[in-house]
């Protein structure tokens, strides 16, 4: 199944809730252990459980019996932050500018885009010039920056809201996954 | 088209490097070494651009100190960076950040740590470091190695002492590669802009935007100093007095 617009998920309808709770559980699990406090059908969950124990996270073992269910048990617990990773285990790039940019942007308070996307930039990921121009403009709308003369930014130390970089969603809204709000969204026809 | 490949080089500037250097030495340090180092220097020496970029690079945690916090809003900035609830009382707060440093081993950056060394606040970091044995990398202004020296216990945990370098020659280039795509900056510009900004990646950017808006407005796409001719580089100095007749 497609995944939902992250605005219209439960709390308990992401990967970060099914960490919480392989943290929380602190003993092997079966992925029907899970499913009884995960808002998500048992197909997602276990394609997260399988890149988890293939980026070995979790190590999983089958029973005597062919039918038996997959028993996996936590090794490497790494903290709060639920791993991103891909079904093969490789962690998962996407989004990978926004939070260079996002986590540059509180250290450089005030910056114009390209300063931006020099300092965001590290030789692993490059962020261009026109991604974070893209990136300033929506997170002005919404009220996180503010500009100033020559093309500059200032962010506003307050809505530095957490550690994840808010979503230019593709239906022309902001998300914000630290406060999980929506921060802006596009009115059409709305008054001119 | 074109904008996608402008020649970002940020790793190459020498401020980076050696923070790089620095935080790698104490991430891939024995077991028995001092987990904690100091990158110092002046303003405008790229410090920030260094922070940015190596936090990125190693996923470390940052947080910059204010001069109010005391050692409760420190902890409770810390905990918000690292995107956790805080507890209630100050100590649980401690166990939780303890956790997430050791759990998750990602470093830890202290910026602006002059802010905090004057108070109490200090004494935190250190407790943060017993009970995590992350590796934590502070950053200050140019007396920060003097302001720690008062506290013995800090000192000793500490394995590197970096000093930040003036940007040199090079570095100027690197900027010049990026700030000034499309335009060429001769040799000699680059040198009379380089020193003129005394070391400050700050103000060679500044003039390396200066230089890119009026080799655009004549449509140059070389600039030397015979075309920059005698326009004024900003140096950063408070201007000469003036004289009335």
């Amino acid at each position: 199944m497609s995944r939902k617009p992250i605005d219209q998920q439960q709390p308990s309808e992401c990967r970060q809730a099914v960490w919480d709770l392989i943290r929380k559980l602190n003993h092997p699990f079966t992925t029907s252990d899970l499913q009884y406090y995960i808002y998500l059908d048992a197909s997602s969950i276990n394609d997260y459980l399988i890149g988890l124990t293939n980026a070995w996270y979790l190590k999983a073992a089958k029973g005597p019996k062919r039918m038996d269910p997959v028993v996996y048990t936590l090794i490497n617990d790494t903290g709060h932050d639920a791993p991103r990773v891909r079904k093969d285990g490789t962690p998962v790039t996407m989004g990978q500018g926004r939070l260079q940019m996002w986590n540059a942007m509180r250290i450089l308070k005030t910056f114009s885009a390209t300063d931006l996307a020099f300092n965001a930039s590290t030789d692993d990921h490059h962020v261009a010039a026109s991604e974070a121009k893209t990136y300033c403009e929506a997170l002005c709308r919404a009220g996180y920056l503010v500009g100033r003369a020559n093309q500059r930014y200032m962010l506003i130390p307050a809505k530095w809201t957490g550690p994840q970089p808010p979503q230019i969603q593709r239906t022309k809204q902001v998300y914000d996954p630290n406060l999980k709000k929506v921060v802006w969204s596009k009115i059409e026809g709305g008054a001119e | 088209m074109a904008k996608t490949d402008l020649d970002v080089n940020t790793a190459a500037l020498s401020i980076v490097m050696l923070a790089m250097g620095c935080l790698k030495r104490i991430v891939e340090r024995r077991d028995h070494l001092p987990g904690m180092a100091v990158l110092y220097g002046f303003s405008g020496f790229g410090k920030s651009t260094a922070a940015a970029y190596i936090s990125n690079k190693m996923s470390a945690y940052y947080i910059e100190c204010k001069s109010v916090w005391s050692k409760k809003a420190f902890m409770e900035n810390l905990l918000k960076a690292m995107g956790i609830s805080p507890g209630r009382t100050v100590s649980e707060m401690l166990d939780q950040i303890c956790e997430q440093l050791a759990k998750s081993g990602r470093p830890l950056i202290i910026d602006e740590m002059d802010h905090i060394v004057e108070k109490v606040a200090v004494e935190v970091v250190r407790d943060i470091y017993e009970g995590s044995k992350a590796p934590i990398l502070l950053i200050g202004e140019e007396r920060l190695p003097g302001k720690l020296a008062k506290w013995e216990r800090f000192h000793g945990r500490i394995m590197e002492w970096a000093a930040a370098p003036p940007a040199d020659l090079h570095d100027a280039k690197v900027l010049a590669d990026f700030y000034c795509a499309g335009v060429t900056v001769a040799e000699d510009l680059l040198t009379a802009i380089h020193g003129k900004s005394n070391g400050s990646v700050r103000r060679i950017v500044t003039n390396l935007d200066l230089v890119r808006k009026e080799a655009q407005s004549q449509g140059l796409d070389t600039m030397s100093l015979k075309e920059w001719g005698k326009r004024a580089l900003y140096t950063g100095e408070a201007p000469q007095p003036r004289r009335f007749q």
